[in-house]
């Protein structure tokens, strides 16, 4: 009974405090009766393009938006940008099942454009990028020539026992590593030889190739979102899950075998208004399918960033991004056929570039929700040491979770057929140099970087942060002296 | 042979494949006429690809069989093949039954029937599973369809939960 009894002396209480409620708001009403106040109108959209997208699934994109917009600093970007674990689909960088490259090319928004000659005309959409016409290289090419010609075949003479070794064990299946290593290893040799005796010569006479960096397997990661690709599960209409079904999110990590930057960027290829940017031909037909059925798969995963470098580091775009095709994936994919490798090796060159832009734009303030200013753009370069395939990569668009009527960008990748640097050795020597290909090459390592009529390239930070001080890495080296036993 | 008393019990096409004869260098190339394998084509539980097929197959079946079954007894080029074993539920009694349950205690006895699923990837072909009720099959009369959507509408009358806060009677909705 006595707890009936409070029961209803509470009921009392809110009865008599929701009486007087009401009794204030009719004698506010009664005061100001001339000037109704209605409380604001809610827009459908927040401000921007948002095309046919979900209200709701616009206003939850506008709130993150808000709120990544308050940080002014690097560090407070990427910590917003990766505080939690997420299911992601990940990105392969080489895709072992055929026939993906228009997955491959829908998910990241690109359109692969196949040069077939190295000219450039303005007019033809297919040709390789204006920029390239500028770049002035008969001074240098005589003199690299012959240096390149020596360097192939003091290579090929100092490493015949390798190859000696790869025909006995593709003779004789011999055990221990397997004959896609010991390519690997060759091409890798020829290459980093190459590189560093030409930029050293080249290094004297430009001065933006003797300011530039230089690494080895640097590793590239970054995340996206891709509108109109569907996600895992069918959640309930009302969660926030349902929200995040309309765009998928992607991860993509891989190791780059060779990584040229400098401290200012590349010319762009193409203006924004150009109809290679603007009209989106990208393909679209594989965007139908949930990823799951084209055998990719999800993973719980911490959301990372990388560049392939310390951020604060002066060099922060880059030149120049040297793969190697001899791998255990590419192996795989060979056995389907001539055209599925095709495929996988410009799905790679696609990757590189995409990923290492987009990680690129992340260190310079710029994200998914912040749309970047001016395009991103570097060169990549696919070659086992004598077969060489040239591409570049433009990146125009990061938001790429808003649909096609909301954001009319789009990426592009040029790319060249594989082409011979030459065609053999004979006693020891080369024989069939390709000269139009080592211009191209050295057009590749010679295009001046500009600094994009003046424009501030990190706007949403308020500083680039300064370079860090890390120790260098010291190796122990033990010189042992040759053992020499006299004979009694 | 005779067969052990438990697997007569087993179907022919659940039971395990025989083990391949030893093979001698020397020896006769052992050849297979007649397989123990099956593969039973399923309709795709989401949209796909016009080149892609879907199978269920014999568990024991490898990559290599699938392929080699389907180009050497039908002719179908293939590209390639995906395999995913699914595990199936199986409910498990034993005299033990805790107050936990069967959750609790015979959790890994519930989890022990596999499926195994193959995707195949045609090569310069496609197919379509077809489809009864679809353009070319058969088709649902007028009453029939008349008749499926006023039950649909007296299910949802009286099962959806808004409705049903109001206050209102079923009867009253309908």
């Amino acid at each position: 009974m006595i707890r009936r009894g409070s029961n209803l002396r509470k009921y009392v209480q809110l009865v008599s405090q929701s009486c007087v409620r009401n009794n204030q708001h009719l004698a506010s009403v009664a005061d100001n009766s001339d000037d109704a106040h209605y409380p604001k109108i809610k827009p459908k959209y927040p401000p921007g393009k948002w095309g046919n997208m979900d209200p709701r699934h616009a206003w939850m994109w506008g709130r993150e938006w808000e709120q990544i917009a308050k940080c002014r600093t690097y560090q407070e970007k990427i910590n917003f940008l990766t505080e939690h674990i997420h299911k992601v689909w990940v990105y392969n960088s080489i895709e072992t099942t055929p026939n993906l490259l228009p997955y491959k090319g829908g998910v990241t928004k690109t359109t692969v454009k196949e040069v077939r000659s190295l000219e450039a005309d303005d007019g033809n959409l297919s040709a390789w990028p204006s920029v390239y016409n500028s770049v002035n290289v008969e001074q240098e090419f005589e003199r690299m020539k012959q240096l390149t010609i020596e360097v192939l075949e003091q290579v090929e003479n100092m490493n015949h026992d390798y190859l000696k070794r790869r025909e006995l064990k593709q003779m004789h299946n011999i055990p221990g590593n397997c004959v896609i290593y010991l390519d690997y290893k060759m091409s890798r040799v020829l290459i980093s030889s190459l590189l560093t005796n030409i930029l050293g010569n080249l290094g004297g006479r430009h001065e933006h190739i003797l300011n530039s960096h230089y690494d080895e397997n640097s590793t590239v990661a970054a995340f996206w979102n891709k509108d109109g690709v569907e996600n895992f599960k069918m959640f309930k209409k009302v969660s926030p899950a349902y929200l995040r079904k309309q765009s998928a999110t992607f991860f993509g990590e891989q190791a780059v075998d060779f990584h040229i930057r400098k401290d200012k960027p590349l010319p762009e290829f193409a203006s924004l208004t150009d109809d290679v940017c603007c009209k989106l031909t990208y393909d679209k037909s594989m965007l139908d399918y949930y990823p799951g059925v084209l055998g990719q798969f999800y993973d719980h995963k911490q959301k990372k960033i990388s560049q392939g470098y310390t951020i604060g580091d002066p060099c922060k775009f880059t030149h120049l991004n040297v793969i190697f095709p001899n791998n255990k994936a590419m192996n795989l994919v060979s056995r389907y056929g001539e055209d599925c490798r095709l495929d996988a090796e410009t799905g790679y060159l696609l990757s590189t570039g995409f990923l290492t832009t987009l990680s690129q734009a992340h260190a310079l303030g710029f994200n998914q929700y912040e749309e970047i200013t001016y395009p991103f753009t570097t060169q990549t370069i696919l070659t086992d040491g004598q077969n060489f395939t040239l591409s570049a990569y433009q990146l125009n668009t990061t938001q790429m979770w808003k649909d096609d009527e909301a954001n009319e960008l789009q990426n592009v990748l040029w790319k060249t057929k594989s082409m011979k640097l030459f065609e053999k050795y004979e006693n020891g020597k080369v024989v069939g140099f390709n000269d139009e290909l080592f211009t191209m090459l050295l057009k590749f390592l010679l295009i001046e970087p500009s600094d994009r009529n003046g424009i501030d390239l990190s706007p949403n930070i308020d500083s680039y942060p300064e370079k860090q001080e890390i120790d260098d890495v010291k190796f122990d080296v033990f010189v042992e002296k040759p053992i020499i036993y006299e004979s009694v | 042979m005779r067969i052990p008393k438990g697997i007569a019990r087993i179907p022919l096409w659940k039971r395990d494949i025989p083990r391949y004869p030893l093979y001698y260098k020397g020896d006769p190339s052992p050849k297979i006429v007649l397989p123990l394998f099956w593969m039973k084509l399923i309709p795709p539980e989401r949209k796909i690809p016009p080149h892609y097929v879907h199978f269920q197959v014999h568990p024991q079946m490898s990559k290599l069989d699938i392929k080699q079954y389907l180009e050497k007894i039908y002719d179908v080029p293939v590209l390639n093949v995906r395999t995913e074993l699914r595990k199936r539920d199986v409910m498990a009694f034993s005299s033990k039954v805790s107050t936990q349950g069967i959750l609790g205690e015979n959790r890994e006895k519930r989890h022990t029937e596999e499926d195994k699923y193959a995707y195949v990837q045609l090569r310069g072909t496609t197919f379509k599973y077809p489809g009864y009720f679809e353009e070319g099959g058969q088709t649902a009369t007028q009453y029939e369809q008349e008749m499926a959507a006023e039950e649909k509408k007296r299910w949802r009358a009286e099962n959806s939960k808004q409705q049903v806060n109001q206050g209102l009677p079923p009867w009253f909705l309908r």
